[in-house]
């Protein structure tokens, strides 16, 4: 085990520094540096050469790249174009708020998805076709669904027809209720989507273990549907189901800035949205990283938590 | 998306038969059946629109602002009082063409990298592989938008970010089959006839990963509408007044309340597309994969 | 979680993180009388006068800072501020009185002229790197004799000269012991002498500002004003409907202005705020040089109809470069109606009946905007392809600087008549110096531009302003396209909103009914 996670960690380590320098050389290809996106149309050559110097644009690429790294290594992001403030405080604010969103997700998909997964296996084991083509459709056409699409419709009906729940106010972890209500609506549209893949992985994993012979046996030995469906399909169907959830982890990561831009959330898929339409490489790119490492770490964990249930499993 | 849980279910332990004549035992596979019901109707009044009594996509009319569906404008106009069948077939046209050429860009490079890395392995599949690890490391849609912000907005760029960030998954599916194949019994007594490694590779590896690549390609298309439609959205993929699926519901978006059809209806052929791509990919699926029919 | 998040706190207001705190979370519960929550449109970019941009920014620091003028909310006119009274020789030596026992924001003292002459030399010290330095370029002494006088001689006679010492930009007067407390962070920590002072700020979310007690003008009506960003319209729109918020900083969806009109919410509202002019380079498209194909361009779209079509209560055509309420304004100018035909036998007569094609600047970011895709229609029906060149921002800008372009657009918002002129007609500001994309130089214009500006008799001033903007509108290298509105809707019970023609509001006015 111990030789398995050194192995992925120096692995996660490569990736990690392959990341980071493919990001910086590919942000710097960009037509028009930093500087110039920064001056905007107020500031003449001279003024715009001095703002190239402040921010070390004028050194060479290399020792560009090593400053950068100096600097991430301290966790200084710099700061952002137009605000000035510190990008990492920044991140560091709007972090937790995302990863609040993809984990509440998560939580929902796996109440919501297991249960629905186990029961069209359920169904479509003892044929009846029926109802389990109804949820396997209707878990395809909720996958399928632009998310960006649904939240308009939720937004509008959830916020405004029902007044359910806010459609702005701060989204801010002191104050745990507005924080809860503020989140619903992105966790449903996002969970929808989750749901349906997880049901179908589900759907798939129990319905094979059901035709294994133990179950045979098992179900011969006069126990209950339920306890063989509970205690030993789904049992052993859970190998696939936590794989999903650690590979489902990067289309949530890409949900939450569609949810974050429709729902006015300020999380860091917003910061990414805004440092684009600002033009802040320098914040585009913090993000991008930081993005990368979040999923990589899921990856990573996903590794470990799969290895540790079947320990055959190599990579 | 759908694709990396796709991509899971391959067993390359179990490679697919061969493709050949196989295809009318696909076209008689009831999902191809109704992916293509749903695919083949839309297809067709995409060719036929600039034959049909439709106003032009970015063509104006002061006179017909937010109209309801009706005949003359089967999905209404926007506010601009432009068609919205006739933006939203364009749309489709553009979102095709993104779909299919992500879904050839990705397979044609998954094939040649993958193929090299699984099969010639040691330092050259370590090289790629690294390469494809870093990759990976992005979420697509989060590596399509940093790209996006870079190579800018348009057809193209978009096409080339979505795809950049598709190919490492095919590169990885691809070896992983070619590993899978390059172990396997038949190969091995072909080795010892003294076959060569090249016959090897394009007469018994090459064509079997051919099935599944399919699959995890139709897929990928699905995606790649989805994923396009996104960067419209958030204003990153295809600028008005160039139609795309996602720009058109952004415009719409503002007026669900007075004018629901303009968001509502390129939407549902999103979906609809995004369904029947689906459907074929099973439909690949289970008639080139016997075990597959579950 | 906590230890977290009062770090970024304190990183963004290091002075009053604690008070800030709590404040933070006292007051996102609900609605008390006493506070007034407010749309705020945009990540606020800081509020350093000296290198303040964008109208909402703008909004923030007009509240919080003072002028020695400033301009009245509804007509526009320059009153004083925190000069009571001022004269001037021949527009060229102005000296202001200052109002005594005026009380600088979070405990900074008095004011006096010493605060004033600080500011203005720190905007033209290099080292500020502001943009507005140039507005002081013609200022060659700010001198204080006593406490509460404050003189400026200028090099040339500028009769405008109030405008450029008014609420707005480099006219807004900065403590010097704040500036220096702040650090680098002044952007985040305004000390100003205005109604209201920077309270807490949460850059991603919300910015709070607080009724300065000892206010010149007497307390605000309102305690608090408590700005929550909200990016996307219809979400503002939806707010303000669930009584989340009570007032919009500008909505610019014409759609959503007529749900809110239903619903029964105000919309306080400002016309004319700024007119959109078409900047034509005839250097780069030598059929642009006819001043017969000028006009056909202004002959050939219904403006009319393509404002009502995207927006009727958000612009309105424009006939001039100047808007109808500035005191050199002149409705005596040569106007082009909508007439196509008159449009063809003009490119007719050009040479240019078949095949004209021009090429207009845009951004990548904003596309082709629903105006731009009217004014392609239009033009096409007269024969002229207009091909929009879309490219990234930063080269729109320095494209747009260089007049590297055919065709462009520029809005410049501004209250002195004299800053619109001089900057796109004179040629010392021809490009890249300055905004005259056109390099438009025509030496009639020129003088009588210096001498409007030097003129001590408001009526010859006026004549003059009147007989350049008629050269300049049959020259029609600036073409005026169409004049925006703002509107900031809002709640029945909050009046006096009233939106001046920077598009700000004096929230000192405002109260709940």
């Amino acid at each position: 085990m111990f030789a398995f996670a050194g192995k992925k960690l120096i692995q996660l380590i490569v990736t990690t520094i392959g990341v980071v320098t493919l990001v910086f050389f590919t942000l710097r290809l960009i037509p028009g540096d930093a500087a110039s996106a920064m001056a905007g149309d107020t500031l003449s050559g001279e003024a715009l050469e001095r703002l190239r110097d402040q921010m070390g644009l004028n050194e060479p690429l290399m020792s560009q790249y090593l400053t950068y790294w100096r600097k991430l290594l301290v966790l200084d992001f710099g700061e952002t174009i137009t605000t000035g403030l510190s990008a990492g405080e920044l991140m560091r604010a709007a972090a937790p708020i995302t990863i609040s969103i993809a984990l509440a997700t998560i939580v929902v998909t796996v109440l919501l998805a297991i249960p629905l997964g186990t029961l069209a296996a359920f169904l479509a084991h003892k044929g009846k076709k029926g109802l389990d083509s109804l949820i396997t459709g209707a878990a395809m056409v909720l996958d399928l669904m632009p998310s960006f699409w649904t939240g308009l419709f939720f937004l509008l009906f959830f916020s405004l027809t029902l007044g359910l729940f806010p459609a702005s106010g701060t989204v801010s972890l002191e104050n745990p209720g507005h924080f809860l209500q503020r989140i619903a609506l992105p966790v449903m549209v996002l969970s929808v989507t989750q749901v349906a893949t997880m049901a179908r992985i589900t759907r798939t994993a129990v319905l094979e273990v059901l035709s294994e012979d133990y179950i045979r046996t098992a179900r011969s030995l006069g126990w209950s549907e339920l306890r063989v469906l509970f205690r030993h399909a789904l049992k052993n169907a859970a190998l696939p189901i936590v794989t999903v959830v650690g590979l489902s982890f990067g289309s949530l990561l890409n949900g939450t800035v569609i949810v974050e831009f429709i729902f006015n959330i300020p999380g860091i898929g917003s910061l990414l949205v805004n440092g684009i339409n600002s033009r802040d490489y320098q914040m585009v790119q913090n993000l991008i990283i930081v993005y990368a490492l979040i999923f990589v770490t899921i990856n990573f964990v996903t590794d470990l938590v799969y290895r540790k249930i079947d320990p055959r499993v190599s990579f | 998306m759908s694709m990396t849980g796709s991509a899971v279910l391959f067993s390359p332990a179990h490679p697919f038969p061969r493709v050949r004549g196989k295809f009318m035992q696909f076209l008689s596979n009831q999902k191809t059946q109704i992916g293509l019901l749903i695919l083949v109707p839309i297809l067709v009044l995409v060719v036929l629109a600039p034959y049909l009594p439709l106003q032009k996509p970015l063509q104006t009319n002061l006179r017909a602002m937010m109209q309801w569906p009706s005949w003359t404008f089967p999905f209404g106009t926007d506010r601009m009082g432009r068609d919205v069948l006739s933006r939203t077939l364009e749309g489709v046209k553009v979102s095709l063409l993104v779909g299919f050429s992500v879904a050839f860009i990705s397979l044609a490079f998954g094939v040649v990298l993958g193929t090299i890395a699984g099969f010639f392995g040691r330092f050259v599949d370590r090289a790629i592989m690294t390469v494809v690890d870093i990759l990976l490391a992005f979420p697509s849609l989060l590596l399509a938008i940093g790209l996006v912000s870079i190579v800018g907005t348009g057809i193209f760029p978009v096409i080339v970010a979505i795809a950049f960030a598709d190919v490492p998954r095919f590169v990885r599916l691809q070896r992983s089959l070619v590993l899978g194949l390059r172990t396997r019994a038949f190969i091995d007594a072909a080795r010892t006839m003294r076959a060569s490694k090249t016959w090897l590779l394009f007469r018994h590896i090459v064509p079997n990963t051919i099935a599944p690549l399919l699959v995890a390609a139709s897929i990928a298309a699905a995606n790649a509408i989805l994923v396009e439609a996104s960067l419209s959205f958030l204003g990153l993929g295809i600028m008005p007044p160039e139609p795309s699926l996602g720009n058109i519901i952004r415009d719409g978006q503002t007026y669900l309340e007075q004018a629901w059809w303009i968001s509502t209806l390129p939407g549902a052929v999103i979906l609809a597309i995004a369904i029947s791509l689906h459907f074929l990919s099973d439909g690949i699926r289970e008639s080139l994969d016997p075990r597959a029919r579950t | 979680m906590t230890a977290t998040r009062r770090d970024f706190l304190s990183g963004v207001l290091a002075s009053t993180a604690a008070s800030a705190l709590s404040a933070g979370t006292a007051r996102t519960a609900s609605a008390q009388a006493s506070t007034l929550r407010v749309r705020f449109y945009d990540d606020p970019a800081g509020f350093d006068p000296s290198n303040i941009f964008r109208i909402e920014n703008e909004n923030i620091a007009f509240n919080i800072f003072s002028g020695l003028t400033t301009y009245d909310s509804t007509s526009g006119k320059i009153v004083p501020d925190l000069a009571e009274s001022w004269e001037n020789k021949s527009n060229k030596v102005w000296s202001f009185k200052l109002r005594r026992g005026v009380k600088w924001q979070k405990n900074y003292g008095e004011f006096t002229s010493a605060d004033v002459v600080y500011t203005y030399n720190r905007i033209v010290d290099p080292k500020t790197s502001s943009p507005y330095a140039a507005e002081f370029g013609n200022v060659e002494s700010v001198e204080a004799p006593d406490p509460y006088t404050v003189v400026f001689t200028l090099k040339t006679p500028d009769g405008n000269f109030l405008h450029q010492v008014a609420n707005y930009h480099q006219g807004q007067i900065v403590n010097k012991k704040a500036i220096e407390d702040a650090g680098d962070r002044v952007r985040w920590n305004p000390v100003g002498t205005g109604p209201y002072y920077l309270d807490f700020i949460d850059v991603n979310s919300r910015i709070i500002l607080k009724r300065h007690a000892d206010y010149f003008r007497g307390p605000a009506p309102i305690e608090t004003l408590y700005f929550q960003i909200i990016k996307d319209e219809s979400t503002a729109t939806i707010a303000l409907r669930n009584g989340e918020i009570d007032l919009i900083m500008r909505s610019n969806r014409e759609e959503n202005l007529d749900i809110l009109a239903k619903a029964g919410f105000t919309l306080n509202k400002v016309d004319n705020y700024a007119a959109l002019v078409r900047v034509v380079n005839p250097a780069t498209n030598r059929a642009l040089a006819d001043v017969r194909v000028r006009h056909a361009l202004a002959h050939a779209i219904d403006w009319e109809a393509v404002c009502k079509a995207t927006g009727a209560q958000l612009q309105a055509p424009a006939h001039s470069l100047l808007l109808p309420w500035m005191d050199a304004y002149s409705p005596n100018v040569p106007r082009y109606e909508f007439d196509q035909a008159r449009a063809r036998k003009l490119l007719a007569d050009a040479g240019a009946a078949r095949g004209l094609v021009v090429r207009q600047l845009g951004t990548a970011a904003q596309g082709v905007t629903e105006i731009q895709q009217f004014e392609i229609d239009f033009l096409s029906q007269v024969g002229v392809t207009m091909r929009m060149e879309l490219v990234d921002t930063p080269t729109f800008n320095q494209r747009r600087n260089r007049a590297e372009f055919e065709l462009s657009s520029r809005l410049l918002p501004a209250v002195n008549p004299d800053t619109i002129l001089f900057s796109y007609l004179h040629p010392s500001n021809a490009a890249p110096r300055g905004l005259n994309g056109a390099r438009y130089d025509n030496p009639k214009v020129t003088s009588l531009l210096e001498s409007a500006r030097a003129e001590v008799d408001p009526a010859a001033r006026k004549a003059m302003y009147v007989e350049l903007q008629k050269i300049a509108l049959t020259d029609m290298f600036y073409q005026p396209l169409y004049t925006s509105n703002v509107v900031w809707p809002g709640k029945k019970n909050v009046v006096g909103v009233r939106i001046n023609y920077l598009a700000q509001v004096n929230f000192h006015e405002v109260s709940f009914a």
